[in-house]
C-alpha cells in the first residue's frame, strides 16, 4: 500500500481516538461529579447550599417524623433528597411493603466508606428523644436491605451545648449530627454559632470510614478537642470536649 | 469480577488508550519519516513515565485522583510527537525530562505529607519567587531577546519564571486564604465600591506589581500577563466581588496603554498583533508563519511527519500549538484544547470539595495557572490576542516547565488527598 495512504488513515483514526478519549474523560469526570454528590452531600453543606436542610438537621427541636408512602431510594446515587438530613428513611422501612435488597452496599472493600455514610445517616435521623421506639417495631424484612446498623446504634450521635455565647443554643441542648456538619459564624454552616471568637467557617464534623472526624478548617482562633488544639484533623470518641471561641460541645457518639 | 477497584481501571484503561494513541502516532511518525518503526518507543516511553508514576503512586494508598495523569500523559505524549520531527535532539531532552519530571512528582507527593502545612511556607515561597526573579533581573543570560535564564554551574540553565509561578500559587493561597475573614469582611466604600482595607490588600499588590515590574522590564511578557491574570482570579475567588474584575480590567487596560507607551517592545507586540503584514519578513514573520501554518493545517491536517514547523520561530516551545494545528487540523488543536478544559474543571472540581481553605485555594491557583498559559500562548498564536512568550503546558519543550508542571499536578493531587477526607480523591465511585 502507499506510504501517503497509510498516513492518512492514521491520521484521521489518530484524530477520532483523540475524541473518543476526551468523550471518556469527559462522562467519567461528569459522572463521578454526580456520584460524589449524591453519595456523600458533604460538599453541598461545605458550599453553605444544603443551607436550609442542615440548619433542620442542627434543630433538636424538629416535628416528629410523618412516614410517607413512596420507597426509599434504593441507590445512594439515585438519591434525590440532600443526604444531609434524610428524616425519613429510617421510619420509612415499615410501610414499604417489599423493599427490595438494596444495591447500595457494594462489595469492593474500598466501597466501605459509602456504607458507613449509609449507616450512619440513618440513625442520625431517627428522632432523638424515643431512642427506643424505633428499632422494636420494624420487621425485619427477609433479604435484610441494610447491615444491621440500627440495632447497634440505639441512640443518634449529637452534640451536647455545654457553654455558648449563642441565645440559641443553651447549654444541655442536643444537636444531632448528620453526616456531615459545619460549624462557623457565618449562616452558610449547617450548624451556625452567634459567636464573636468563632471563625465564618471554622469546622467540619464529618463521617470516614465510619469514624467521626472533626477538621479545623483554617479557623482564626482554633478549635479544641479536650484542650488540644486540632492541628488539622482528630477522631472524636464520645465524651470528647470540643471547644471553639467561647462555645464548647461535648461529643456523643449515641 | 475482578481484584482493580473501579476507579483505578478506568485510569488504566485511559492510559492504556493513551499509549495506543501515542504509539500509533509514534509509528505514524517513523513511517513518514523513514526510520526504523522500532523508534516509536521513544514516545511510549512518555506514556510509560506516566503509567509507572500511576502504579507508584498507588503503593501508599491507591485512593487519590483518577482523571488528571491519563489527560496530561496524553499532551504529553502529543507534544513529544510534535517534538520529535521539528528536532529530535531536542526531543530526547525532552523525554529525559519527562521522566526526571514524573519521578520528581511521585517524589514530591509522598515528601509532602499533608498539602496544608504548605500554607505555613506563604512568606517563604513568596520571598524565594521574589528572589528568583531578582536574581535573574541581575544574573540572568538572554536567550532570544529576553533575559529569562539562570545559569547554575555553567551546566544547568533554568527558567525561574517557571518555578515562580507555583511558589506564587502557594504564596497567594496561603494569604488569602488566612486572611479570608479580612479581606471579605473588614471592608471600606471606596467610591461606590467596597473594598478591602488597604492593609489587607497591600502585601498582594506589593508582590504583584513588583513581579509585573520585573517581568515587564525584564521582556517576558507571557508571564507578567499569567501573573496578572492569576491575582485577578485569586482576589476574585477571595472576595466573590465581580467588581474587582472590572476594576483590574479598567487597570489592565491602562497598565497596557502606558507600557505600549513606553516599552518599544510591548509596542512591537502589539503593533505586529494589529498588523502583522506590515513587515512580513521582519517582526512579524513569527506570528506570521504560525498563521501559514494554522492555514495549513484546514480541518484535518496535513498528517504527522509532513515536516511542518521548520519556518515558525520558536516552534517548539511557544508556537508547538501552531505547528500542532499544522499536522492535526482545526480538529486536533480544538482536542488539546479540549484536554486542557478537561484538567480544568476536574481541578476546579478538586478545589470546590476540599474542606480546606488552604487547599481549595491552591488547587483554583495551579488550576488557573494552567488555563491561563493555555488560553495566552492559544491566542495568541491564532492572533486573537498579542503574542506573547509562553509555554503550553506538558506540551512545550522547555525542561524547567516539565519539571514545574509535575511539581504542580503532584501538588493537585495532594489536594485531592488531603482536603478531601469525605471523598478521598474521588475514588468512592
Amino acid at each position: 500500500m502507499d506510504l501517503s495512504i497509510v498516513l492518512t488513515i492514521g491520521k484521521y483514526l489518530m484524530l477520532a481516538a483523540l475524541y473518543v478519549f476526551v468523550l471518556m474523560v469527559f462522562r467519567g469526570i461528569i459522572k463521578q461529579l454526580a456520584a460524589d454528590s449524591a453519595r456523600t452531600g458533604v460538599d453541598e453543606v461545605i458550599a453553605g447550599r444544603g443551607r436550609a436542610n442542615g440548619r433542620l438537621a442542627a434543630a433538636s427541636a424538629r416535628p416528629p417524623v410523618r412516614p410517607r408512602p413512596q420507597p426509599p431510594a434504593s441507590a445512594p446515587v439515585r438519591q434525590e433528597q440532600p443526604p444531609v438530613v434524610p428524616p425519613v428513611q429510617a421510619p420509612l422501612v415499615e410501610t414499604v411493603p417489599e423493599p427490595e435488597p438494596e444495591p447500595a452496599a457494594p462489595p469492593a472493600p474500598l466501597h466501605q466508606p459509602v456504607v458507613d455514610l449509609l449507616r450512619e445517616k440513618q440513625p442520625a435521623a431517627a428522632p432523638e428523644p424515643q431512642p427506643a421506639a424505633e428499632p422494636e417495631p420494624l420487621p425485619e424484612p427477609e433479604p435484610e436491605p441494610r447491615p444491621a446498623a440500627e440495632a447497634v446504634q440505639p441512640a443518634a450521635p449529637h452534640l451536647r451545648v455545654l457553654e455558648s455565647e449563642d441565645a440559641s443554643r443553651q447549654p444541655g441542648q442536643e444537636l444531632p449530627l448528620s453526616a456531615a456538619v459545619t460549624l462557623g459564624r457565618s449562616d452558610e454552616n449547617s450548624l451556625p454559632l452567634a459567636d464573636r471568637f468563632v471563625s465564618s467557617r471554622h469546622a467540619l464534623i464529618c463521617l470516614r470510614d465510619g469514624r467521626r472526624m472533626l477538621m479545623d478548617r483554617g479557623s482564626t482562633n482554633g478549635t479544641f478537642v479536650n484542650g488540644e488544639r486540632v492541628e488539622a484533623e482528630v477522631e472524636l470518641k464520645s465524651g470528647d470536649r470540643i471547644a471553639l471561641g467561647n462555645t464548647v460541645f461535648e461529643y456523643r457518639a449515641g | 469480577m475482578t481484584a482493580i477497584p473501579d476507579r483505578r481501571r478506568t485510569e488504566l484503561v485511559l492510559l492504556l488508550f493513551v499509549a495506543l494513541i501515542i504509539g500509533a502516532g509514534g509509528v505514524l511518525v517513523c513511517l513518514g519519516m523513514g526510520i526504523s518503526v522500532l523508534q516509536a518507543a521513544r514516545p511510549l516511553a512518555v506514556v510509560g513515565a506516566f503509567i509507572a508514576a500511576a502504579m507508584m503512586l498507588d503503593l501508599a494508598d491507591p485512593r487519590r485522583d483518577r482523571w488528571l495523569l491519563p489527560i496530561f500523559a496524553l499532551l504529553s505524549g502529543i507534544g513529544f510527537l510534535l517534538l520529535w520531527q521539528l528536532d529530535p535532539r531536542l526531543a530526547s531532552r525532552q523525554l529525559i525530562w519527562m521522566l526526571t519530571g514524573s519521578g520528581l512528582m511521585v517524589a514530591a507527593y509522598y515528601l509532602i505529607e499533608d498539602v496544608r502545612d504548605l500554607a505555613r511556607l506563604k512568606y517563604t515561597s513568596g520571598l524565594a519567587a521574589l528572589i528568583l526573579v531578582g536574581l535573574t533581573l541581575v544574573f540572568g543570560v538572554e536567550h532570544g531577546g529576553a533575559r529569562l535564564w539562570l545559569d547554575v554551574g555553567g551546566l544547568l540553565s533554568f527558567q525561574p519564571s517557571e518555578l515562580v509561578k507555583v511558589l506564587m500559587c502557594i504564596f497567594l493561597a496561603g494569604y488569602v486564604a488566612e486572611r479570608w475573614d479580612l479581606l471579605r469582611e473588614d471592608t471600606r466604600r471606596v467610591a461606590g465600591f467596597q473594598m478591602p482595607k488597604l492593609r489587607h490588600i497591600a502585601p498582594l499588590l506589593l508582590m504583584v506589581i513588583f513581579s509585573l515590574a520585573i517581568f515587564v522590564g525584564q521582556r517576558d511578557l507571557g508571564a507578567a500577563v499569567l501573573f496578572f491574570g492569576l491575582f485577578v482570579a485569586m482576589t476574585y475567588l477571595a472576595t466573590g466581588r465581580k467588581a474587582y474584575a472590572l476594576i483590574a480590567f479598567v487597570l489592565f487596560a491602562g497598565g497596557a496603554f502606558a507600557a505600549y507607551s513606553f516599552f518599544p517592545h510591548v509596542a512591537t507586540r502589539i503593533d505586529m498583533w494589529l498588523n502583522p503584514w506590515g513587515e512580513p519578513l521582519g517582526r512579524g514573520y513569527q506570528i506570521l508563519q504560525g498563521l501559514f501554518a494554522l492555514a495549513e493545517g484546514g480541518l484535518m491536517g496535513t498528517g504527522f511527519a509532513t515536516a511542518g514547523g521548520a519556518t515558525i520561530p520558536a516552534a517548539s516551545t511557544d508556537l508547538i500549538f501552531a505547528v500542532a494545528a499544522q499536522q492535526m487540523g482545526l480538529f486536533g488543536a480544538t482536542a488539546i484544547l479540549l484536554l486542557f478544559a478537561l484538567a480544568a474543571h476536574r481541578s476546579f472540581s478538586i478545589a470546590w470539595r476540599a474542606t480546606d481553605r488552604f487547599g481549595a485555594l491552591l488547587a483554583s491557583a495551579l488550576a488557573i495557572v494552567f488555563s491561563l498559559q493555555a488560553l495566552v500562548i492559544v491566542g495568541g498564536v491564532i492572533k486573537l490576542i498579542p503574542l506573547t512568550g509562553i509555554t503550553l503546558p506538558f506540551v512545550s519543550y522547555g525542561g524547567t516547565s516539565v519539571i514545574v508542571n509535575f511539581i504542580a499536578l503532584a501538588l493537585l493531587m495532594a489536594v485531592a488527598r488531603d482536603c478531601t477526607p469525605h471523598l478521598r480523591g474521588g475514588e468512592l465511585s
